[in-house]
């Protein structure tokens, strides 16, 4: 049998031109499903948290867990006198485990793979790659400002 | 290297993972049976392209389902107020649940359409009637889902809707208040019946849907598309393949539903409406979605038990048709069933006219604030969107010609 066309290079043209459109198509549907999926445009972190006395004032070797935004943070106030109070994220840097104060001894630990640091936050030992990360604080007129971010802490009245 | 290489091009990729899965599985029975499925081309062939069309349709509904699934939370407290953050906060949420609101509305249509030219053509004759009774339980099934699903967002219209439906089996003598009872998972519309009707929405309803679907197309596979009644087989003009030509038809089919789809969603985007109070008063002129309007105005002039018998009755006798109409089985007409069904199409386009006339609930039209929604950068990108389903719809077309001519040739060779 002859034929006057190719029916190969037809079927190439074809093939590609819907291969193109359907690839117009995908990409036209894809950016759209990622953003909805993926919620990209989730509520920001707080600037700042600004705490009051009542709220932020511990004894010595005392903790508490208060919320920053949807972040746990741990506060601190050290055995050791003199020490200033401090305030962690409580995610472990490992596997992002919440951690806990122990007061018996003396360090800040998580439970999930027996991860544990010491009061300033430094490894001690176990599978945390980093210390946990501190949050930057001042005092303004009796109350505590938190900020996860330093320049935030001037957004503060 | 190079010699490994040789003859392996990315044209040669299908073939060679053809045989990779030949040499594990052997498809080609499977591949063989599907080949053989063809579609008779003849002057009412259009009627062919409902069922696949429905099918598409229910496929687009549980994807924009499973994704509403992302951010809806079915709790009396919760569900109107997830529903409000779709459509305003979530990146394109008002695209996919209007979609998906709209693509209720189109996909009872389309079944709808689908059980109307089946009936017409008798195409429930032996030895179909399995495929007509699973049929039939989908079409029931299809208004489960929009009765269901109509309560999820726990607006006021919602609420009113589900309380006026779910009391309606109360007039079932006997089982009446238990059925009530049942649906509602309570003695009143509460928190309850959202979490049960989610449940029914989301899975119960999928899983059964699918399971019939399953048999309606096994059936359909064995036996082959029917021809309408009277219509000899001389005036088929052609058998069709359905892989890969009538495929394609379907296929340019559905991306023009998915572009209205899109479009309606655009231009009307979904209502998200007041919050269902329990101590509001039912707002004046209220009414249920199109697809229960007829049965709704009739339970307004009839007798409650009355009505409820009357549509169980008329759900029977259409499950039951192929048992019914003898002569189509003898491939004779019946003029009786013809007129039968002509008065309970023209009952049900009266009542449903009736009652769409009647004066509907008033309330103040919806402003869609949402940073991914804008009348006109929206619109701009719904027209590109077209762009792209016109370029395809006409590549697809050229695609169907080209295999038929390409089937021809070897037709003629053949001879």
């Amino acid at each position: 049998m002859k034929l006057d066309e190719s029916c190969l290079a037809r079927r190439r043209f074809l093939c590609g031109m819907l291969g193109g459109g359907a690839a117009a198509m995908g990409a036209g549907l894809f950016t759209p499903l990622l953003q909805y999926a993926g919620n990209f445009c989730d509520a920001p972190l707080p600037d700042f948290l600004a705490l009051e006395k009542s709220d932020y004032e511990l004894r010595p070797g005392k903790a508490k867990m208060i919320r920053y935004g949807p972040l746990p943070v741990l506060l601190l106030q050290p055995q050791e006198a003199g020490q200033p109070l401090r305030a962690f994220l409580a995610t472990c840097t490992h596997l992002n485990c919440t951690v806990a104060y122990q007061e018996a001894q003396n360090r800040i630990y998580c439970a999930c793979h027996d991860g544990s640091y010491d009061t300033a936050g430094r490894v001690l030992s176990g599978p945390p790659p980093r210390p946990l990360q501190q949050l930057f604080s001042k005092l303004a007129g009796g109350k505590l400002i938190l900020a996860v971010e330093q320049d935030n802490l001037e957004k503060a009245p | 290297m190079k010699k490994r290489l040789e003859g392996r091009t990315l044209d040669s990729l299908p073939a060679r993972a053809g045989s990779w899965l030949r040499e594990r599985i052997d498809w080609r029975p499977l591949a063989g049976l599907l080949a053989k499925k063809t579609v008779p081309v003849h002057r009412q062939s259009w009627i062919y392209v409902l069922g696949g069309a429905a099918m598409f349709l229910f496929a687009l509904q549980a994807t924009t389902g499973c994704l509403l699934m992302l951010y809806y939370q079915p709790a009396e407290t919760t569900a109107h107020e997830s529903v409000r953050e779709i459509m305003t906060r979530v990146p394109y949420g008002w695209l996919i649940r209007s979609m998906h609101a709209w693509g209720a509305n189109l996909f009872i249509a389309t079944v709808t359409l689908h059980f109307l030219t089946v009936l017409w053509t008798r195409a429930y004759r032996k030895p179909r009637e399995l495929t007509w009774i699973s049929g039939m339980l989908m079409l029931f099934l299809a208004l489960a889902f929009g009765f269901s699903g109509y309560l999820l967002p726990w607006n006021e219209l919602a609420y009113y809707a589900t309380l006026v439906g779910t009391k309606v089996p109360d007039a079932v003598p006997g089982v009446g208040g238990l059925l009530v009872h049942l649906l509602r998972g309570g003695p009143q519309v509460s928190g309850a019946t959202l979490t049960r009707f989610y449940a029914a929405h989301v899975a119960l309803l999928p899983l059964a849907l699918g399971a019939l679907l399953a048999v309606h197309l096994v059936l359909i596979q064995v036996q082959g598309l029917s021809l309408p009644l009277g219509m000899s087989p001389r005036e088929v003009r052609d058998r069709r393949p359905f892989f890969n030509e009538f495929l394609l038809i379907d296929g340019c089919l559905w991306l023009l539903l998915f572009g209205l789809l899109a479009t309606l969603a655009v231009l009307f985007p979904a209502e998200i409406g007041e919050k269902a109070d329990l101590l509001k008063p039912a707002p004046e002129g209220i009414k249920p979605e199109w697809y229960f309007l007829f049965m709704f105005k009739t339970l307004k002039l009839v007798p409650e038990t009355l009505g409820v018998a009357l549509f169980a009755l008329a759900a029977l006798f259409f499950l039951g048709l192929p048992l019914l109409d003898r002569n189509a089985a003898r491939e004779r007409k019946s003029p009786a069933l013809t007129a039968v069904f002509m008065v309970v199409a023209l009952y049900a386009a009266t009542f449903e006219m009736l009652a769409w006339a009647d004066p509907g609930v008033r309330r103040p039209a919806e402003t869609l604030t949402a940073e991914t929604y804008g009348p006109v950068p929206s619109t701009v990108t719904l027209l590109l969107f077209w762009a792209v389903i016109g370029f395809l719809v006409f590549y697809l077309r050229r695609l169907v010609r080209e295999n038929a001519h390409i089937r021809n040739l070897y037709r003629q060779e053949g001879q």
